[in-house]
């Protein structure tokens, strides 16, 4: 039996549900590292669409580490996004391999009374993607980033992908064009738009490449950055296994560059820096041409997942104004899509 | 015209029940004008029940791409549309079906936010 926990907040807004967690969550730390420790320095980043993030220090046994929880606390039918325990397999194998990635502590149990989810090591940083493209304080990290995020590439791009078996029945994985349509259809709302870009996409499709390890999610954003430049790759809930092209083609979208339009990689620069930095860090030589189709499948695909946040609000999994918002920005993206066909926007 | 989820009604719904949660939390004053704006809402979404629809020019336009889409209801020419071009009934007129999809799209930016829309379109 473990002893109660002394769990401190720094915020007074703390609900009963957070209340809740957090004590789950000392008991499940107590069950694993001993009945000293505590917790304290509580802080909930985001309560996203399918995630709470809460960060919180753990002290005791002559050690105090900040940590994250990751908790799935909404799971929908279609969702694009890997269960819990398939991201902590494919975080865990990124880690062994030497991915600036968090570093895994555990995944929860049932006896946690937490549902799914997992504990990672908090890496300190800022992942806001104007923040990045602004702020003077990351003028270096900038210069630098498109040469590490190249080279990130490669090296994940890099391991077998047998080390990431557990991807190997993701319907992305199975079919990256057909696992889109397929969440399509699930959501119910028809947009002829999209069906025109199904088939546009099918008919240009350009012949496969090779079969490598994707993070799916590689972009301005999923970087947690320091001023010295990238320090850690985060939410991997989109990974699977496909053509390299791929995560070169969602960074380079317009909706990633965050107002930077004129840089297509990621606001921070071109595109063909991106390319020489993966190609010189020993990845393989970039299509580029055949990198420009997996652009527009990348705004398909983010006009998809904006449905899916409607879904739940329209069927009541989860309301709230932005995820109503994301419904009417559906056609923004769209447009970038369509625009993006026709070469008006680069 | 038939828009992307959520629907108009929603969109009123959805700001209200956001005031409904955050009006609790509000002090004296704000929490008063908090329920004028439900008050409002509520008008609005009455208001709302007794329009009729308009057939807007984009209607016409994606109507003329289903057989028998001018007797149709907005919502359902674009069903049949979709299923449609899933169908390949239209690949032969592919360059067509393009212009048409960037006007219904622009159409919809005009409204969810038309700075958005590139400077020639607006």
């Amino acid at each position: 039996m473990t002893t109660p926990l002394n769990a401190v907040s720094d915020s007074d807004s703390l609900d009963a549900e957070l209340s809740a967690v957090v004590a789950h969550l000392g008991e499940a730390l107590q069950r694993r590292l001993g009945n000293a420790i505590e917790i304290s320095n509580i802080d909930v980043a985001t309560l996203g669409g399918s995630n709470r993030t809460v960060l919180f220090d753990v002290r005791g046994a002559g050690q105090r580490r900040r940590l994250v929880l990751r908790q799935e606390t909404i799971s929908m039918a279609y969702s694009p996004f890997l269960p819990s325990a398939t991201q902590y397999a494919v975080l865990s194998a990124a880690y062994r391999h030497g991915m600036p990635v968090p570093e895994p502590i555990f995944e929860l149990e049932p006896v946690d009374e937490l549902g799914q989810g997992y504990v990672v090591a908090a890496v300190a940083g800022e992942s806001l993607p104007k923040r990045l493209l602004s702020g003077t304080q990351f003028a270096t990290a900038r210069a630098r980033y498109l040469k590490q995020a190249g080279a990130m590439l490669a090296k994940l791009h890099g391991i077998d992908v047998a080390e990431f078996a557990v991807l190997e029945t993701v319907p992305d994985t199975l079919d990256a064009l057909g696992a889109q349509i397929g969440y399509y259809d699930g959501y119910g709302e028809p947009h002829p738009a999209l069906e025109f870009a199904f088939r546009w996409l099918e008919k240009s499709q350009p012949p496969a490449n090779a079969r490598v390890p994707l993070h799916g999610d590689f972009r301005n954003g999923n970087m947690l950055v320091g001023e010295e430049g990238i320090r850690a790759l985060l939410d991997w809930e989109c990974a699977h296994i496909g053509d390299p092209l791929e995560d070169f083609g969602w960074f380079c979208t317009r909706s990633w560059r965050f107002g930077a339009v004129d840089r297509p990689a990621g606001g921070f620069g071109s595109r063909e820096t991106l390319y020489r930095a993966y190609e010189e860090a020993g990845g393989r030589t970039i299509d580029r041409e055949a990198a420009r189709w997996w652009e527009i499948f990348g705004l398909m695909r983010w006009a998809l997942y904006n449905i899916m946040q409607i879904v739940g609000h329209v069927n009541g999994t989860r309301r709230s104004p932005a995820f109503a918002a994301c419904g009417r920005n559906t056609a923004l993206i769209e447009y970038e899509m369509l625009m993006t066909m026709a070469g008006k926007f680069d | 015209m038939a828009h992307d989820w959520p629907v108009l009604p929603d969109l009123l719904q959805t700001v209200r029940e956001f005031i409904d949660e955050l009006s609790p939390r509000l002090g004296k004053q704000d929490r008063y004008h908090a329920l004028c704006s439900i008050y409002l809402l509520d008008i609005a979404q009455r208001e709302l029940n007794e329009w009729s629809t308009t057939r807007t020019e984009d209607d016409d336009r994606l109507a003329q791409w289903v057989a028998g889409g001018d007797a149709m209801a907005p919502q359902d020419v674009i069903k049949m549309l979709c299923t449609n071009i899933r169908s390949g009934q239209h690949d032969d007129q592919l360059d067509q079906l393009f212009e048409a999809m960037q006007a219904h799209v622009s159409a919809k930016v005009r409204v969810s936010r038309p700075d958005y829309l590139h400077p020639d379109e607006r």
